[in-house]
């Protein structure tokens, strides 16, 4: 069944020119799912933040499917004006390989409002020699209307940057995310989060956050559509932290998640 | 007391709660600087007000008027009634208990001590901001200027707006086919306006509009220079000569069922001010083609009635406005007749160009105005008519429409006050006895709860061609209703909004083929978790009638439609800058079928201190199905234009608004906009066309004052 899938997704995106794995390659604010934002309902606000200097290693297993998977690295690095972050993340197999390469500045601009900006390089290939690529952009500031609620936007591609193929150019997707983060105890968290992809249905993603102890913390969530529901664990050890995360499409099964990163 | 009530404001000052500190308003309005940074703060009443209207002219209208009072803004020590009145915003309660508290505790020291008035709150405030200053106490009768000093100190302005679309559009294209010359544009693709005013602290004042829009010949045989042209001088406060116009002029009497050519706030859901309130008569200063007067116009005070103080209050008082107005009107006069009035005010076609000032439109009328000191009742007579006959095609929905040469109304308008409470109200009656009447009441219960009711009749026979009052259609015609709205301080930091209006059309309607009805609701909660920070849920549901599709010279069935709306708006500022993200989402449904419409935007504003530059920059992605589906989106724009967006369709939209102030006196702003649709790969339609999917507008303005 997996299989017959697989090839109905390939199919798809030989015939639409839009890859399924492209869309999974760019979700959230840092252009990866990491283990926590998919326990929370996929909500790109659960992605992992550091304030210090990280290294973030990931990996995402749509449907558990090993041809599917996504891995990326991202490293961060507060200067004196700005956070700076670069993110390589890249998917497929032998038949077609999707590569993003970004780099990312953000800064506080007063003591609760933050604005961030990226530029990016797509670029596939397929089996075929067919290639191609663009820059794209992303854009996301988040604001704190109260202590305990905060306010997260993400534009990605917002300049509707395409792959340029003459008369049959490859249109890249563009979403609007909103999202608010509300902690109403120093151990809770709650997410809400709405996604709109042009073209797509509405999607809202709901998450959950609570720390057990301060180095344990369980998260559950869902999302829709299609109503996916989620759960994860994180944790910590010394400078070392890891997140795992799942959700279940009604359809196509479990997928999973799974990110460790290191602060100095 | 009053020492009491100012050691609370110190103490709300020292506390750091910049909520009270309005700050001292400048005496002088004259820096750029200071006018765009005021400009920010009334955008959003506009974009409110604008929303529910949906109707850019109307938005022109209430700029234009925003725009001269943060000019002038009013001295609030010394303001008159009739001054305060001039905000429209503000309610006739607020105006009783400022003066009360004017009487009660003397002049104002500072404008933070308005928190301290019953019955103002934070977003009355932060809209008055821009409109008033405190101003030094002055005798009665106010001193007339003299002509030396007003021409020696008077501001002078000069305007100048440029933009063009950078795609070519099917109108131009054509130009160069000799077989579609008759079909295309005659002038080139650029949008030029110019103004020039003059002003002596609002009692002097005279300016000149001169407009053309794109694609209309800047010279020809029939447009012996630019294509509008608007000019007028005004007076005010010259002995018993209250204001006198020259030129082009607004009207507005009583509720609007005679004569409105000025704005109302109608529906909103951000506040409870539904009564028509302010000046008489006005300048028409804008580049709105339609609705104003054109000749003179004059108020007289026949029997002073101050009411600042009382030692110059009198019983009461009496004032008569005459009018006389001549008008050029575009329409196609065939045969002594014409059966519509064209209101596109372009001229771009030879066709369009035919028809250009073919109709002349008299009007003559009369009002007068008696106040006294619990009320005010106003009388108006006006007549109007035409060199031709107006003879539109008969349809069963247009069988009540004014036809012939000549027409006529006359009006009974009250204010009234009893125990707290507001009555207000107009009977109108047309030239062939039918009749329109409607009347409200403002109530404030509590000092945090204000409920204001409005119930029209509006006989499906009544004509009034300037008729603009409270309506859920387009004309003071064929209209029952009811409206109530309220406004309800929860707590400190939150306010809840709503309102509710039952109408019905006991007759057809333009696309609803028989009599009808509706309803009209709104619910909105405001949550200020600080001074900067404000976040707003709404929902409307809009519930009526419309035609099926079909044959159009049948009868058609006719269903309901519904609209149900939603809007987050979470706006922020931090120091420099200013965040503002809205959320649009629709749905709309019909016997056939169900549209969804989704729009997000983000706004980000930069406007550092000391520093001559501004920025705003806006990103908006829209997904809609259906044009019913269409989501008006405010967009920063320069000075006197205004851009309320309809997003139809699926695609994006980028804006850039860049303000350089070069000298004190001088400032520069650009601003451009650029739509990618998704869904087509030609924008518009006619000779508006344009090939692919991308649409960018770029405009600039000089502006200078002297």
């Amino acid at each position: 069944m997996k299989r017959i899938i697989i090839l109905f997704l390939f199919v798809l995106y030989c015939t639409s020119n839009i890859s399924y794995c492209r869309n999974e390659l760019f979700t959230g604010a840092s252009c990866q799912k990491d283990g926590r934002s998919m326990a929370l309902g996929g909500g790109m606000i659960g992605i992992e933040q550091s304030d210090s200097s990280a290294v973030f290693l990931n990996c995402q297993l749509p449907y558990n499917l090993r041809e599917l998977s996504i891995k990326s690295i991202k490293l961060t690095n507060p200067t004196k004006w700005m956070k700076l972050d670069v993110l390589w993340a890249q998917t497929g197999d032998a038949v077609f390989q999707e590569n993003y390469l970004s780099l990312g500045a953000s800064r506080y601009l007063s003591g609760s409002f933050m604005l961030g900006i990226k530029a990016g390089y797509y670029h596939y290939s397929l089996i075929s020699d067919e290639k191609g690529g663009t820059l794209l952009s992303e854009i996301n500031c988040s604001y704190k209307l109260y202590e305990n609620f905060k306010i997260d936007i993400y534009i990605f591609n917002p300049t509707g940057s395409k792959i340029n193929k003459g008369e049959n150019d490859i249109p890249l997707y563009q979403s609007f995310h909103i999202g608010g983060l509300f902690s109403n105890t120093e151990k809770a968290e709650w997410l809400f989060e709405i996604e709109k992809v042009q073209q797509e249905k509405l999607i809202w993603h709901l998450g959950f956050e609570y720390a057990v102890w301060d180095t344990f913390i369980l998260r559950t969530g869902l999302s829709a559509n299609p109503l996916k529901p989620s759960w994860g664990i994180g944790g910590k050890f010394h400078r070392l932290k890891y997140s795992l995360g799942g959700n279940v499409h009604p359809v196509l099964g479990l997928s999973s998640c799974f990110t460790i990163s290191y602060n100095w | 007391m009053k020492i009491i009530n100012r050691i609370i404001l110190t103490s709300a000052l020292i506390s750091g709660y910049q909520g009270y500190v309005l700050g001292q308003a400048p005496e002088k309005t004259d820096s750029i600087g200071q006018e765009e940074i005021k400009t920010q703060d009334w955008t959003s009443l506009i974009e409110e007000i604008t929303e529910n209207s949906e109707n850019e002219m109307n938005a022109e209208d209430w700029q234009d008027r925003f725009s001269e009072l943060s000019e002038n803004p009013i001295p609030l020590n010394t303001a008159t009634k009739e001054m305060l009145e001039s905000i429209p915003f503000l309610s006739e309660e607020q105006i009783e208990s400022l003066s009360y508290y004017l009487y009660r505790y003397g002049p104002l020291v500072s404008l933070s001590e308005l928190m301290l008035v019953e019955g103002m709150d934070e977003q009355t405030l932060r809209w008055m901001k821009p409109f008033v200053r405190l101003g030094k106490p002055v005798s009665f009768p106010i001193e007339m200027p003299a002509w030396k000093n007003a021409l020696k100190y008077g501001k002078q302005e000069i305007r100048a707006r440029f933009g063009r679309s950078l795609q070519k559009k099917a109108g131009y294209a054509h130009a160069s086919d000799s077989t579609l010359k008759n079909d295309s544009y005659s002038g080139d693709p650029f949008h030029i306006y110019l103004r020039y005013g003059f002003n002596y602290k609002g009692k002097i004042q005279w300016g000149l509009v001169l407009e053309k829009d794109a694609g209309e010949k800047l010279w020809n045989k029939k447009n012996k220079g630019i294509d509008y042209a608007s000019f007028h001088f005004s007076l005010k406060d010259q002995k018993r000569i209250k204001t006198l116009i020259i030129g082009d002029y607004n009207l507005q009497f009583g509720q609007g069922l005679v004569c409105a050519s000025s704005f109302s706030m109608g529906k909103s859901a951000s506040g409870t001010a539904i009564e028509k309130i302010g000046t008489n008569i006005s300048r028409h200063f804008s580049a709105s083609e339609s609705g104003f007067f054109r000749g003179i116009g004059a108020t007289f005070i026949l029997k002073p009635f101050v009411w600042q103080t009382a030692e110059t209050k009198g019983i009461f008082g009496l004032e008569m406005t005459s009018f006389a107005s001549i008008r050029n009107i575009d329409a196609k006069i065939a045969e002594g007749s014409f059966s519509t009035i064209s209101t596109s005010e372009l001229h771009r076609t030879i066709k369009e160009s035919a028809i250009k000032d073919q109709l002349k439109l008299y009007t003559i009328g009369t009002h007068f105005s008696l106040k006294t000191n619990h009320g005010q009742f106003g009388l108006t007579g006006l007549t109007y008519g035409f060199n031709a006959d107006f003879n539109p095609e008969p349809k069963p929905y247009n069988c009540h429409y004014f036809r012939g040469k000549q027409g006529g109304n006359g009006s009974l308008n009250y204010r009234l006050r009893y125990k707290g409470m507001l009555f207000f109200g107009e009977f109108g009656m047309d030239a062939n006895g039918n009749t329109a009447f409607l009347s409200g009441t403002t109530l404030h219960p509590d000092s945090k709860l204000d409920i204001s009711i409005l119930t029209r009749n509006y006989t499906p026979k009544y004509q009034a061609y300037y008729g603009n009052s409270f309506s859920e259609g387009t004309s003071v015609q064929n209209e029952y209703g009811f409206f109530a709205t309220c406004e309800w301080k929860i707590f400190k930091n939150w306010r809840l909004n709503a309102y509710y209006d039952l109408f019905v059309f006991p007759w057809l309607k333009y696309g609803i083929d028989k009599p009808s009805n509706g309803s009209d609701h709104a619910i909105q909660a405001t949550w200020k978790p600080s001074f900067n920070s404000e976040f707003v849920i709404r929902f409307k549901s809009k519930t009526k009638d419309k035609n099926l599709s079909g044959e159009s010279n049948t009868l058609l069935p006719v269903e309901k439609q519904t609209k149900d709306q939603m809007r987050i708006q979470i706006s922020s500022k931090y120091g420099n800058w200013a965040l503002k993200t809205v959320i649009d989402g629709n749905l709309t449904k019909t016997i056939e079928k169900e549209t969804r419409g989704f729009s997000a935007s983000q706004e980000v504003n930069y406007s550092p201190n000391e520093k001559p530059f501004s920025l705003s920059v806006k990103y908006a992605l829209f997904d809609t199905d259906h044009y019913d589906n269409r989501i008006y989106s405010y967009e920063k724009d320069l000075p006197g234009t205004f851009s309320m967006t309809p997003f139809y369709g699926q695609g994006n939209r980028f804006s850039l608004l860049l303000k350089y102030k070069l000298t004190n006196a001088v400032c520069i702003q650009i601003k451009i906009g650029h739509s990618v649709y998704q869904d087509r790969q030609q924008v518009g339609t006619g000779l508006e066309q344009v090939q692919g999917n991308q649409l960018t507008d770029i405009r600039s303005l000089f502006l200078w004052k002297f």
